[in-house]
């Protein structure tokens, strides 16, 4: 409120900063399409998180259950997340093309590790009793996995996930500013090429919004899966 | 098999040792020989820490000793065995299964079919006294009462032999005593061969046929005391003349005041939370 009363008085160029009634103006204008291009830029973020969240749990399952696996592949792992995950962006449309999977594969490359790690250590804090006490009853790790250390780990698991949910929006928005025709990320892009700040605070207020409804939708889905957990 | 069928649990001379460095290593058991006839009831007493749950673990097959033999039913533990049920001194119960599924737990894990043990599993949690609470949460019982849920559990495959880790370590005093007639009850009226382990004296006489005192680590047996008392006990024997002695041998044995001997609430128990010993 106070930005919209005072801004005019204190002759800020409006490419500096737009007044709110602008921007409010604008999205609920026809002039953009939000619908069309918060639905793309979400869609990428859920999806590639989608495929982050399988194949990081995938992972974190070898390593817990292989010594093997951990040996290996847990270094890997650590030395990986050191590189910087935007500046290996670019280099993806490189490597698979101008095309949606670079973007997905962005948005995996930011949500993988939170989901790894936190994964993993909800297998390792199985307690080592309970641990001892259902291994007395069977050797199957397929059944220890699905009886007693998956729903353990969910827990650990969503941890991983809620962190995970609100990068997924940035890594396909960093994509769509290496290269895209549409998305939320083009039209900030777009916005700033143009000096439309407006247009850049618009598209930003609609990725917040959708990022917090991504972020719903894990909470939800976690309320659900684990009821029992608090 | 040999010719000692009738020992449920055969312990010779068994030792444990940790190596905690390269050169230096911790002997946590020394050579400690003991058996138990079918059907026994054998109360294992010692200060925290001196390996009495390292001694039931390697009974249950789940760690290995260094040294010495252990025979269950005439065979050799070299793995974990599923004809023993084991109680920890926490619940370990599942927080996202209910009481009956939380019995139910081993039957699925052995890979039986839960329908065929639901009637066990009920007639088991009345046992242990939680009718009505069969679909209740973990987390909406309490820790006394998810502990009678895990001994239900341990029960469910009907294992001739019961490990009991210092089942009521976790517990307040009150709910304690309370659990521990409870356990006294369960147990007569299963009949099986059982090894408890426990720091406190009074609770190992009450419930005994035998009480082993392990000394301070290295833990050698020190005592294998009889408890000659009537069967079925229950609480009250903890006035009877009998039973005071034995607490009192038990506890000059360990080398404890004397000034508490007369007074049997107080055990000799160090109240040191040690997680395991």
């Amino acid at each position: 409120m106070l930005w919209q009363v005072l801004l005019p008085f204190l002759h800020v160029p409006r490419f500096i900063l737009p007044l709110p009634s602008e921007v409010l103006s604008l999205l609920f204008s026809t002039k953009v399409h939000w619908a069309y291009n918060a639905f793309l830029t979400l869609s990428e973020a859920l999806l590639g998180f989608a495929l982050a969240t399988l194949g990081g749990v995938a992972i974190a399952i070898c390593i817990s259950f292989s010594r093997l696996v951990r040996r290996v592949i847990e270094p890997l792992i650590v030395a990986a997340q050191l590189v910087p995950k935007v500046a290996l962006v670019p280099v993806l449309f490189l490597w698979f093309g101008f095309d949606v999977i670079p973007r997905l594969f962005a948005v995996f490359l930011v949500c993988f590790f939170p989901i790894v790690i936190s994964s993993t250590a909800g297998f390792a804090a199985v307690d080592k009793d309970l641990e001892d006490l259902v291994r007395s009853f069977t050797s199957s790790k397929a059944l220890l996995l699905r009886k007693v250390f998956f729903p353990s780990a969910l827990p650990s698991i969503f941890a991983g996930l809620k962190i995970a949910i609100v990068l997924a929006p940035v890594g396909a928005v960093v994509a769509e500013f290496i290269s895209s025709q549409a998305g939320l990320g083009f039209l900030i892009l777009a916005g700033e090429s143009q000096l439309d700040t407006t247009l850049v605070f618009a598209a930003t207020t609609v990725l917040i919004l959708g990022s917090f409804l991504l972020y719903a939708v894990v909470l939800v889905a976690e309320r659900f899966v684990i009821p029992w957990s608090r | 098999m040999t010719a000692t069928n009738d020992l449920a649990i055969d312990v010779l001379k068994v030792s444990k040792t940790y190596k905690s460095t390269p050169t230096k290593s911790l002997t946590a058991i020394r050579e400690v020989s003991f058996s138990a006839k079918e059907g026994e009831f054998i109360s294992i007493v010692g200060r925290s820490g001196c390996g009495k749950s390292t001694l039931l673990k390697m009974v249950a097959g789940l760690l290995p000793a260094t040294s010495g033999s252990i025979r269950v039913f005439g065979s050799e533990v070299d793995e974990p065995l599923d004809n023993v049920g084991f109680v920890f001194q926490h619940p370990l119960l599942l927080p996202w299964r209910n009481t009956l599924d939380n019995v139910l737990l081993p039957a699925e894990l052995i890979g039986q079919a839960r329908e065929r043990y639901v009637e066990r599993a009920r007639k088991l949690i009345e046992t242990v006294g939680l009718t009505g609470f069969e679909h209740t949460l973990p987390r909406g019982l309490s820790i006394g009462m998810q502990q009678r849920v895990s001994v239900a559990r341990a029960l469910l495959l009907d294992p001739p032999i019961l490990l009991l880790d210092e089942p009521f370590a976790a517990l307040d005093e009150l709910t304690r005593e309370e659990m521990s007639s409870e356990l006294l009850r369960v147990v007569q009226e299963v009949r099986k061969t059982v090894l408890f382990v426990t720091h406190s004296i009074p609770e190992a006489v009450m419930m005994g046929d035998r009480v082993l005192l392990l000394s301070e680590r290295p833990a050698v047996l020190k005592l294998d005391l009889r408890v000659r008392l009537p069967r079925p006990r229950d609480a009250t024997i903890r006035t009877s003349e009998a039973y005071l002695g034995y607490c009192e041998e038990l506890r000059s044995c360990l080398g404890v005041g004397r000034a508490s001997a007369g007074d049997p609430s107080r055990s000799a128990s160090t109240p040191a939370a040690s997680p395991s010993s």
